[in-house]
């Protein structure tokens, strides 16, 4: 059947091929189903609120190519608001959903044939797969469907749906209604992608009204900046929340007043990354650990083209914050530790219950004193990625750190920004770059050290330059004249280092010590040197021991070269005396200690950086917290679940 | 670190070239004038310095 007359009022009703069985009477607002026979009335629908929608009926546009018109519009509505759902009937007879959010639009199309999860046991957060996309959910909420007009593909009063998002900008929602679970996959698309005629699009003059619109409570001139987007408003005068109803503002309730003016007025202007932002809304969120409250500063930022962000102040760190798709966020269930976002691996930082303390100025939902989520945080300095979870949604964004003179100057700020306390949790650690730099070029300088050491070994000489034993004749007092020998002339060939070495080979349980003075025989300079050894041994309780040593070398400073000879001079416990070695080598190489001491102070500067990164992170770690409950206290081991995996948790899968 | 290590290798580099990169035991003296030239010449040298003991 594709003409007939209105159940109710009789009025003609037409049918267009491929457009739906269900069409909206234009004279009574009765809703029509088509049926094999006749035409069955499945009640009437509320007049269509005016939205703003610059869409409108038998608008013509095409997408990827395929013509479609604009066949139907349905009106819904949920705790947050109200919004519009427009069914494009394609021309090849397939059937599309373009719906607005927050400014931008989201273009559907059903997808059939496939197993879907069961909507009942979703909830934000968790994750389920359609022909291997893999999606999370972000909304989980009940939507009364309020208005509607043209042709549709069918009809509900009242359905559940989830809203998730899958990887590379896909989405998909899920409509529960009698039983029966629909889905829909698009993406995000402009209007201008839609090929919709400019001309033929209406103007948005919804809520212009509003843009000189006054309190309820205290006729003050809230002066809106995005009144389109404004669905409550909190009065920066007398603190009255308004609601905005079909371009009116309703007085909801008495806020009490914020304890502090936003830093960032209300209304500023100011370019940050590029995009010129205007600050809508101020919160003031806390949490509160172990009985204390640790509150925050929140700027609500729009641009009309870019849509909002968040503007975070915390000690007086600016953290400006971008919304993600959940879909994009790899991470291992609500209470995993690790996620990765755009190849990047976060470390769970703290997770904490929130409440919205104060709010001044307009927002885009319907916020509430008192509204509570539970937030976790995650980092991986410079970035952050921020987790906030409510009953029916759960909402990702990123984080960068923003210096508070770079918005002071952005915004234009009269006097400067309070300078930022303590430690931001995704501060970057400035010690760590040059902890690894220290280290690095420790490594490259020792090496170089190193190699210094073994040339100067290669090239360095060790030649023996005298070699001889003396004796010490039996009766002969240590010390004495008369125990003093002389060596034969020797020859030092070159300018050198000398190393002595004393060996007393046949000492036992005793100790000897030889007092060796070089005679330049030319020049009368003696160099002298005194080794000792010493030799103990023994067996005490079944076990030998044995401590000391029959050699001892010393070095000298350079000695010139030159024709030397040798005086020693033994001493040793009278009546025990022992023969002994001495022997005179080269010794320019090396050496230990110099360059074993210049080691030492190259490990200085990494060790230095190493232990204020240590202190610094440290530092940063002494404020992460884990709580379990509201108000609750837990310090967790971030390290605990490391082992999370890339997928998102789901219980149902 | 990038300099000052490099400073630490010169300075090494040329504190061994002067000789300065030791920790020496030695002390330092002549041998009298007089004993010297003396019958004997140094090898009747028998007082004066004793190895520092």
């Amino acid at each position: 059947m594709r003409a007939g007359q209105c159940p109710s009022c009789g009025a003609p009703v037409e049918f267009l091929p491929g457009a739906g069985k269900v069409k909206v009477c234009e004279h009574c607002s009765t809703v029509v189903l088509r049926g094999a026979a006749n035409l069955e009335a499945l009640g009437k629908v509320a007049e269509l609120t005016e939205t703003g929608s610059p869409l409108k009926l038998h608008l013509s546009g095409r997408y990827s190519g395929n013509p479609f018109t604009v066949a139907g519009r349905i009106q819904k509505q949920n705790a947050a608001g109200t919004w519009d759902e427009w069914c494009l009937a394609f021309d090849d007879g397939r059937t599309g959903w373009l719906s607005e959010s927050e400014g931008e639009w989201n273009f559907m199309t059903p997808l059939e044939g496939v197993e879907l999860p069961d909507v009942a046991r979703l909830e934000p957060l968790s994750g389920f797969s359609l022909r291997e996309r893999r999606f999370v959910v972000e909304e989980k909420n009940r939507a009364t469907t309020l208005a509607a007009e043209g042709q549709l593909p069918d009809f509900h009063r009242e359905h559940l749906y989830v809203d998730a998002t899958g990887p590379k900008g896909i989405f998909c929602s899920l409509d529960s209604a009698d039983g029966v679970t629909e889905a829909y996959v698009g993406s995000r698309v402009t209007l201008d992608q839609l090929g919709f005629s400019k001309g033929e699009l209406s103007p948005r003059t919804r809520k212009e009204t509003l843009t000189g619109a006054r309190c309820t409570q205290c006729n003050g001139m809230l002066d809106l900046k995005a009144p389109d987007a404004a669905k409550r408003v909190a009065c920066p005068y007398c603190g009255a929340l308004l609601e905005v109803q079909s371009g009116k503002l309703a007085f909801l309730q008495l806020l009490e007043k914020p304890p502090h003016e936003p830093a960032v007025p209300l209304g500023a202007t100011g370019t940050l990354f590029g995009t010129e932002w205007t600050v809508l809304a101020f919160l003031i969120r806390s949490c509160t650990v172990d009985g204390n409250r640790y509150p925050w500063d929140e700027y609500l930022l729009w641009n009309r083209q870019a849509g909002f962000r968040w503007l975070m102040c915390s000690n007086g760190h600016f953290s400006f914050l971008t919304p993600v798709p959940a879909g994009e966020v790899a991470l291992g269930g609500l209470d995993a530790r690790t996620c990765s976002f755009e190849g990047t691996s976060y470390k769970a930082y703290q997770t904490v219950f929130t409440r919205t303390d104060f709010v001044l100025g307009e927002c885009y939902w319907s916020v509430s004193e008192g509204e509570t989520a539970r937030a976790t945080e995650f980092i991986a300095p410079p970035k952050d990625l921020n987790l906030d979870l409510t009953d029916t949604e759960v909402t990702f964004t990123k984080g960068e750190l923003v210096p508070p003179e770079e918005i002071a100057k952005a915004f234009r700020l009269p006097k400067p920004l309070d300078p930022p306390r303590g430690i931001a949790p995704s501060m970057v650690n400035p010690f760590l770059e040059k902890a690894s730099s220290a280290w690095s070029w420790f490594g490259i300088w020792s090496a170089a050290l190193l190699a210094c050491v073994v040339a100067f070994a290669v090239i360095g000489s060790r030649a023996e330059l005298f070699r001889g034993s003396f004796s010490v004749a039996p009766g002969v007092a240590p010390s004495s004249p008369e125990s003093q020998r002389f060596s034969e002339p020797f020859e030092i060939p070159k300018t050198v280092p000398l190393e002595v070495e004393v060996g007393s080979p046949d000492l036992d349980n005793g100790w000897e010590g030889v007092s060796v003075d070089l005679v330049n025989m030319g020049t009368g300079e003696v160099v002298e040197v005194y080794a000792e050894n010493s030799y103990y041994h023994g067996v005490d309780d079944g076990e030998s021991w044995s401590e000391g040593s029959r050699s001892d070398s010393k070095q000298t400073a350079e000695v010139d070269k030159g024709q030397y000879v040798l005086r020693v001079t033994p001493h040793f416990d009278p009546g025990r005396p022992t023969d002994y070695l001495v022997t005179v080598r080269a010794d320019d190489g090396p050496g230990f200690c110099c360059p074993f001491t210049l080691f030492l102070f190259l490990l200085l500067v990494p060790i230095f950086y190493q232990v204020r990164s240590s202190g610094f992170e440290t530092e940063r770690w002494a404020d992460s917290v884990f709580q379990g409950s509201p108000g609750g206290f837990s310090s967790g081991d971030s390290d605990d679940d490391d082992d999370d995996s890339d997928d998102s948790s789901d219980s149902d899968d | 670190m990038k300099y000052f290590g490099g400073l630490l290798v010169l300075a090494y580099a040329a504190l061994h070239s002067l000789g300065y990169d030791r920790f020496p035991d030695d002390e330092r003296g002549d041998v009298p004038e007089s004993v010297r030239m003396g019958p004997g010449g140094v090898l009747s040298w028998h007082d004066g310095f004793m190895g520092g003991k």
